[in-house]
C-alpha cells in the first residue's frame, strides 16, 4: 500500500530528476550554438511565462539542444502564485522577493530566448507570430497562455464588472492584484472580508479557502476584530474538504464563516453590501441575502486566454483548447502543442500539473524533431497541491492527483486529500515551492 | 397573424435563453436535494447518462423529453417534474447535466469539480 511518505518520496523524485545538475555546463553549449545559425535550426516558440511556459521552454532544450527555442511573454518579470497566500497571511517570513524571479536569468541557464512582447496574433496557417514589436516564424508552437477572468456569470453589466475587478481584485493572476490584496489585508481594521470560491473550473481548487484560513490567521495573529465571510457554490470545499473544514472550525471558529450552496449574484458598492443566492435547506431552494462588507477579494469565473480561440483552435464545449489525449497537441494542427491552465485535458488547473504538462510536452515534441518515439503513457503528469491553514505551528494540507490512460476511458485522474492538517505538510510547503522554483529558474 | 408568430418567436427564444442561463453548481445542488433521493444515484450518474448534445436535446421544447424520461419512476418525482418549481429550476438542471455530461471530459474526481469528492 502507497502512503503519503512514498507519495511525497516519488513527487520529490520527479523533481529531482528535472534538476539535473548537468544542466547549467550543458546550457552555455547551447547558447553559442544558438548564436551560430538561427535559420538552420527548428524553431520553437513558447507562449507564456508561467510554470508550463517556463518548463517547456528549458525542457525543450534539455532534450533537444539544437531547437532554436524563444519563449515570448508580456511581463518583465516572474511573480508566483503559489505561495503567496502564505505571504498574503504573514506566516514564515515570506516576502515579496520570494516570489519574484527574473526571466533573463532563466534563459540564460537554460539555453533558450526571452522575449519580452505582448503577442498579438497568431497565424497557425502562416506560422507565425505578430507581437506589439515584431513578427516571428515558427516550425513548432507552445501555448502557455493561461487563464482570464470571466465576470458575466456574476455581473452582466461591463462597467460593473470593471469595477468590481478594480476595487476587490481576484488575485488569481500574480502582481498587481496581489499587492492590492496585501494592502487590502494590511489596512483591514475590522469587520466582514469576503473571498468567494468561483464556479466551474478555475485555477489553482484550494486556493481560496487556504486563502480564508492565511487571512484570518492574520487577523486572529493580530487581534483584529473582524471575520472572513468564504462564499462558496459548493456543498464543501472543491479540494482537500475534509482537511479545510476541520481548519475552519478548529483554529478560526470566530474568524470564518462558511457560506456553502452560496453564489454572488450582485453588489452595491455605495452601502456595501452583496446580494447572494443561498440554499435552504428546508425550502429546497435558493433564497437571496444581503452580506455587508468591510473589504473583499472577489474571484470571477475563468475561462482560457483568449488567444487560444483567436487561433483558431477547436475547442472543448468549456472553451478550454481540445487536444489529442493522451498527447498534448491540439486536434486542429499537430505542430501546436498546449500546456497548462489553457488545455482542455481533466487535469486540475495548478502549477505543480502545469509544470509535469510542460516537461511531458516538451520532450515529446523535442523527441519529434528528432524523430525518436515518445510513449506519452509511461511518462503521464501528475500532481500535488499543497495549503497552508496555520502559521503558529506551520500546519498544512495536501491533495496528489495521478492519471492513467485508456484508450476507451481516455485521462483518467484520481485524486486523494489529507483528511487532517499536520507539521509534516506545513513543513513541506516551502521545500515543494523551493523545488518546482529552482527547476524553472 | 405576425404578432402572435413575434408572441411565439418571443416565447420560445425567451425559453432558450432562459435554459442557457442556469448554473452548474444550483443544478447540482438541486440534484441532491430534490432528485437524488427519488432516482436512488447520485450526479455523476446522471448526469453520465447522455452526452451533452443529447441532455440539450431533452430539455428542448420545455423539457419535453426529459419529462419522458424520467417519468413513472416515483409519484413525488412525477409531481415535481410537471410543476412550475421544475420550470423555474430546469435551467440549471441543464446546466448541470451538461456540465458533467458523460462526453464532457469532466472526471468526477478531477479535484475541481469534484461531484462526490474524497
Amino acid at each position: 500500500m502507497i502512503n503519503r511518505r512514498d507519495i511525497l518520496k516519488g513527487l520529490t523524485v520527479t523533481a529531482g530528476v528535472m534538476m539535473s545538475s548537468t544542466i547549467p555546463t550543458h546550457a552555455k553549449q547551447i547558447q553559442k550554438q544558438t548564436k551560430i545559425n538561427k535559420s538552420d535550426k527548428t524553431r520553437v516558440i513558447v507562449c507564456g511565462g508561467g510554470f508550463g511556459g517556463l518548463t517547456s521552454a528549458k525542457y525543450l532544450k534539455y532534450f533537444n539542444p539544437n531547437l532554436e527555442v524563444i519563449l515570448i511573454e508580456k511581463n518583465s518579470h516572474f511573480i508566483s502564485c503559489p505561495y503567496s497566500n502564505v505571504w498574503l497571511g504573514e506566516v514564515d517570513n515570506v516576502s515579496l522577493r520570494d516570489l519574484s524571479f527574473d526571466y533573463l536569468s532563466a534563459s540564460t541557464k537554460y539555453g533558450y530566448e526571452f522575449v519580452n512582447e505582448t503577442i498579438i496574433d497568431i497565424n497557425k496557417d502562416k506560422k507565425q507570430i505578430t507581437t506589439n514589436e515584431e513578427t516571428y516564424k515558427y516550425d513548432y508552437l507552445v501555448l502557455s497562455t493561461g487563464i482570464e477572468y470571466d465576470y458575466t456569470k456574476i455581473f452582466k453589466d461591463t462597467k460593473k464588472a470593471k469595477k468590481v475587478y478594480t476595487l476587490y481584485p481576484p488575485a488569481m493572476k500574480a502582481g498587481s492584484e496581489h499587492l492590492l490584496l496585501k494592502n487590502k489585508i494590511e489596512e483591514f481594521k475590522g469587520g466582514n472580508f469576503i473571498i468567494n470560491v468561483p464556479s466551474g473550473t478555475y485555477r489553482c481548487p484550494p486556493a481560496p479557502y487556504e486563502r480564508a484560513c492565511m487571512i484570518a490567521y492574520y487577523l486572529k495573529n493580530n487581534n483584529i476584530n473582524g471575520k472572513v465571510i468564504l462564499i462558496d457554490p459548493r456543498e464543501k470545499p472543491g479540494a482537500k474538504a475534509k482537511g479545510f473544514l476541520s481548519s475552519f472550525n478548529e483554529l478560526y471558529k470566530d474568524y470564518i464563516q462558511y457560506m456553502p450552496l452560496s453564489e454572488i449574484k450582485d453588489i452595491n458598492f455605495e452601502n456595501k453590501y452583496l446580494t447572494v443566492d443561498t440554499f435552504d435547506t428546508m425550502e429546497l431552494d435558493y433564497i437571496s441575502k444581503k452580506v455587508y462588507f468591510e473589504d473583499a477579494n472577489i474571484i470571477p469565473n475563468m475561462k482560457p486566454s483568449k488567444l487560444i480561440e483567436q487561433t483558431g483552435l477547436e475547442l472543448t464545449t468549456k472553451g478550454w483548447a481540445k487536444l489529442k489525449e493522451p498527447t498534448f497537441e491540439s486536434v486542429t494542427d499537430n505542430k501546436i502543442f498546449v500546456v497548462g491552465d489553457s488545455g482542455g485535458h481533466p487535469f486540475p488547473k495548478s502549477g505543480h500539473m502545469a509544470n509535469s504538462c510542460g516537461y511531458a510536452a516538451a520532450k515529446a515534441l523535442a523527441y519529434k524533431t528528432l524523430n525518436k518515439k515518445y510513449n506519452y503513457t509511461e511518462e503521464l503528469p501528475s500532481n500535488i497541491c499543497y495549503s497552508m491553514v496555520n502559521g503558529k505551528p506551520k500546519e498544512g494540507l495536501y491533495v496528489y492527483h495521478t492519471v492513467k490512460y485508456n484508450k476507451t476511458k481516455g485521462l483518467i485522474v484520481s485524486s486523494k486529500a489529507t483528511a487532517v492538517r499536520d507539521t509534516d505538510t506545513g513543513n513541506s510547503v516551502k521545500s515543494w515551492y523551493d523545488g518546482i522554483m529552482s527547476d524553472m529558474f | 397573424m405576425h404578432k402572435l408568430l413575434l408572441v411565439l418567436i418571443l416565447i420560445s427564444s425567451s425559453i432558450h435563453a432562459q435554459y442557457n442561463d442556469g448554473s452548474a453548481d444550483k443544478g447540482l445542488t438541486y440534484y441532491k436535494f430534490i432528485f437524488k433521493d427519488e432516482l436512488k444515484y447520485n450526479g455523476s450518474v446522471f448526469t453520465g447518462k447522455h452526452t451533452e448534445k443529447e441532455w440539450a436535446k431533452l430539455f428542448e421544447n420545455n423539457a419535453k423529453e426529459f419529462k419522458k424520461e424520467f417519468a413513472g419512476i416515483t409519484t413525488k418525482l412525477d409531481r415535481f417534474i410537471n410543476s412550475k418549481k421544475f420550470e423555474k429550476i430546469a435551467p440549471h438542471i441543464k446546466a448541470f447535466a451538461i456540465h458533467y455530461a458523460s462526453d464532457s471530459g469532466y472526471s468526477p474526481h478531477c479535484g475541481n469539480d469534484d461531484i462526490d469528492e474524497e
